[in-house]
């Protein structure tokens, strides 16, 4: 019996050990890549003016699709966002998903709009379309709304798409406020590739919480007032700097965040267009797309730029941090039960062999391994097998490796495209690192068990997210 | 998520290590090692989160200390540059703006100032500052820019040899016309394209020319700046497949009417992208002549071709297209298709709008949505 512990115990170790390693190489290296993909992006683009994209009659058209549901009190303002956006050929598609406020009425109203003999052509299936919606206003002429039956974000989408006429497709967070040259900056990537074709962009995605928004646009970069939200500026930085820049690098992106993404239309339809049945239906859309190229045999690229070009408000409480991160700890699983043929296929490329194993184990199993760590901790302390001081020592080189990173990806900020012009701010960024791990962290982990808990039970709904909207002037 | 996975690994090493030292046999042996690693990568991150926080700040401070410099004499060089362009009669560059050019930083903010607003003017105005260019030595800069070693400081070379349209650096542009790096290859062929008028895309005859979007989004504009447009018939046989994309779309947008032959005889290229961009061009030309073959490619192509070919038809608006376009709408299942149609049908005035309105008297009501929606002008 002995033996077998002893075993057990000795096979737990050394896994745990292989895995610590895994984890650490694969982060540094992600990093190195990083850097090296952002110092590539600055220079090839410093001397770009990409206004000349603008009027050019060789820049793909682009379908703006935003989703919205019961925004009654900023629809107004972000309508006016997007149609200010500096592009030639593009289109504003508003997709109101049966919203139970005066979203619509709203609309109707400030936007003169009227019904139009519009024959839908559902290519991909979603809820019925009450009606679609013109401008008799020729200055809003870019403006098109679709009055639907509720149906969720990805049903909204996808009635988005099959209206849309136009070679490119930007799905964005109605709440979201981009960057005036954000679609120029997005379209670059699927004009520059010979050989492949770019199926897919996405950029960095930027704390609005406590920023100056005037007529729609962020005038003043600040940091948040509120800690939870203040955590999560670092946190994006690591992701979207410091990770999907990477994976980008190697073509194995699996990941292009809801907020703000610009896609092939044609391989979007061809793939399927949005799942409407998960939570995660970014994600999933962007592995299914890469999989419909590789089992075409066509070569695909998801492309992401570190520029900063979309901003969007994060939570700010407990209750709605919980609801979003349980939300992507649920959408994950499903799109990796879903793709589970993809796991270290080498058919897939860089997403098959590297991204998805990845996914799987660095970002689902972390908290289950955690949790699990800390029980034996916990029991080897109990039964008076540890050592406190090689524990606290231990425990130390973790939290310090932690701290560098976030500092890392501070510098990486700085050294990009850095928004936050006051000291005080990269202080209070700086100091952060140092109190996550006791903070944030802990609360991400209890969230990320909670969501396996909630994909396991059963729960699939979306969960309410509450916005406190942005300050203005 | 890098903080879970920290988290992990610090309850994991707690847990690997507590059992090291103490129980497990295998890293019993080693722990001494494992032991001072980890003392010593503890203080390496340490170290290094210090170091980089003062990186960050110490750079803070700089690049504010240089920007505040900078926009001191920002304000003066742009009245300067601007008084330059607009005055009648010039004379010579004062002494602190002659000082402020010594300082690199200074002249790059001087030069880019100077470009932003050489790129707003025409005429006259333009002249004076290619002259102001010359006379206050920034050509020297640029020149040897382009012999910089890092392609980006090249390619910014290129750029402002040709907004300044100095011919002095053809030679060296020359060299990277089929250089590997592809960005410089871009950067340099676009100058070359610009500051060669005679002939502008000599390098097309390398048959391992490719050229992508964005190359010839940019070419395009620079191509619309030339006095004359070089004829793209002579490119459309050539071996690369980009360079007869290009061919094609610009004997489009140029309308070279003269080449309208030589394009549609590119419908029955076997390559599909080429066909699509034939059939794009002979649209943009609108002229009569391939309305036959259009329409007979129509039946052996894929849907995004013959929704091409629809449109195509539609902007050559010819009368003796009614039939197509109505056995189209009729008779296809591709809805998309049925309703490109049904707008060329409405696009060709009356006696298309009588067509719809005879189809609107049948029973199909999907035909009646279709046409419904074509006649609407406001979508």
């Amino acid at each position: 019996m002995e033996i077998f512990f002893n075993t057990l115990n000795l096979i737990f170790v050394n896994g745990m050990f292989i895995y610590a390693i895994a984890i650490f190489s694969f982060y540094i290296i992600l990093s190195v890549l990083s850097g090296i993909e952002l110092i590539r992006y600055k220079r090839k683009n410093s001397f770009v003016d990409y206004t000349e994209i603008i009027s050019s009659p060789l820049a793909p058209s682009i379908s703006i699709l935003a989703p919205s549901y019961n925004e009654g009190n900023t629809i107004i303002e972000n309508i006016r966002s997007l149609l200010s956006l500096h592009y030639g050929d593009f289109e504003v598609i508003i997709i109101n998903d049966g919203s139970k406020d005066d979203t619509m009425a709203k609309i109707i109203a400030h936007y003169s709009l009227v019904k139009v003999d519009y024959m839908v052509n559902y290519i991909i299936p979603t809820k019925p379309v009450r009606a679609i919606y013109k401008s008799t206003n020729k200055a809003f002429g870019k403006l098109l709304v679709i009055d639907k039956d509720n149906g969720g974000k990805a049903d909204s989408l996808n009635a988005g798409i099959n209206v849309s006429t136009k070679k490119l497709i930007a799905c964005i967070d109605v709440d979201c406020i981009l960057e005036e040259d954000s679609i120029l900056k997005m379209v670059k990537p699927f004009l520059e590739y010979n050989n492949e074709r770019v199926i897919a962009t996405g950029g960095v995605i930027r704390v609005a919480n406590s920023c100056r928004v005037m007529d729609g646009k962020i005038v003043e970069v600040n940091l948040p007032s509120n800690l939870i939200a203040r955590f999560q500026v670092l946190e994006y930085s690591r992701s979207f700097l410091m990770g999907r820049l990477a994976w980008s690098s190697i073509n194995g992106l699996m990941l292009i965040s809801g907020a703000f993404g610009l896609f092939e239309r044609e391989i979007v339809i061809l793939a399927g267009g949005y799942d409407s049945k998960t939570v995660g239906e970014d994600m999933e859309l962007i592995v299914r797309m890469r999989r419909y190229m590789f089992e075409k045999k066509l070569r695909g690229r998801v492309v992401y730029i570190p520029d900063p070009l979309c901003w969007t408000e994060v939570p700010e409480e407990i209750r709605i941090l919980s609801r979003q991160r349980t939300r992507w700890t649920r959408g994950t699983i499903e799109t990796l039960r879903k793709h589970k043929s993809l796991f270290f296929n080498p058919k897939y490329g860089n997403m098959g062999f590297l991204g998805f194993p990845f996914w799987f184990f660095f970002e689902w199993m972390p908290p289950i391994i955690e949790i699990v760590g800390i029980m034996y901790i916990s029991i080897t302390l109990m039964t008076g097998g540890g050592n406190w001081v090689n524990i606290a020592i231990l425990l130390g080189f973790t939290y310090l490796f932690s701290i560098l990173f976030s500092v890392w990806s501070v510098i990486f900020e700085e050294f990009s495209y850095p928004r936050y012009k006051k000291n005080a701010d990269i202080v209070k960024l700086i100091s952060l690192s140092f109190i996550e791990s006791f903070i944030l962290h802990p609360m991400n982990v209890w969230f990320a068990l909670k969501g396996n808990y909630q994909y396991i039970t059963g729960v699939r709904s979306w969960g309410k997210m509450e916005r406190k909207g942005f300050s203005k002037k | 998520m890098f903080k879970m996975k920290a988290g992990v690994i610090l309850s994991l090493n707690v847990s690997i290590f507590s059992s090291l030292y103490e129980r497990i046999t295998f890293f019993y042996h080693n722990s001494n090692f494992l032991y001072k690693a980890v003392l010593f990568l503890s203080l390496l991150f340490l170290s290094t989160t210090l170091i980089l926080a003062f990186v960050i700040f110490l750079t803070r401070i700089y690049k504010n200390f240089n920007r505040r410099k900078i926009n001191k004499c920002r304000e003066n060089c742009i009245d300067f540059i601007a008084e330059w362009a607009y005055s009648e009669q010039n004379e010579n560059i004062p002494g602190p703006i002659i000082k402020n050019l010594k300082n690199k930083k200074k002249r790059d903010m001087f030069t880019s100032e100077l470009f932003s607003l050489h790129s707003n003017l025409v005429g006259d105005s333009a002249s004076k500052l290619v002259t102001l260019f010359h006379i206050s030595g920034l050509k020297k800069y640029s020149i040897r820019k382009i012999h910089s070693f890092r392609w980006h400081v090249k390619a910014k070379g290129f750029s402002e040899l040709v907004q300044m349209n100095i011919k002095e650096g053809n030679s060296h542009i020359a060299k990277y016309l089929y250089s590997k790096n592809k960005n410089l290859r871009v950067e340099a062929q676009l100058a070359w394209l610009e500051l060669n008028s005679e002939d502008p895309v000599s390098f097309f005859s390398n048959p391992k020319t490719e050229l992508s979007d964005w190359w010839q989004l940019k070419a395009l504009i620079s191509l619309k700046k030339l006095e004359y447009i070089p004829d793209f018939g002579k490119w459309l046989e050539v071996p690369s497949r980009s360079v007869v994309q290009f061919s094609l779309r610009m004997c489009g947008i140029f309308k070279q009417f003269e080449n309208i032959e030589l394009v549609a005889n590119k419908l029955n290229d076997p390559d599909e992208v080429l066909r699509y961009e034939a059939i794009r061009a002979l649209g943009k030309m609108a002229l009569p002549f391939p309305i036959i073959p259009l329409q007979h490619l129509f039946y052996c192509e894929k849907a995004t071709n013959k929704a091409e070919i629809i449109k195509s038809l539609t902007m050559i608006s010819d009368n003796s297209n009614m039939d197509f376009f109505e056995e189209v709408l009729m008779n296809e299942t591709d809805i998309n298709l049925r309703l490109l149609c049904a707008k060329g049908l409405y696009s060709l005035g009356s006696p298309g709008v009588e067509r719809l309105d005879m189809l609107l008297t049948g029973t199909d009501d999907l035909l009646k949505k279709i046409i419904y929606h074509s006649k609407d002008e406001r979508i």
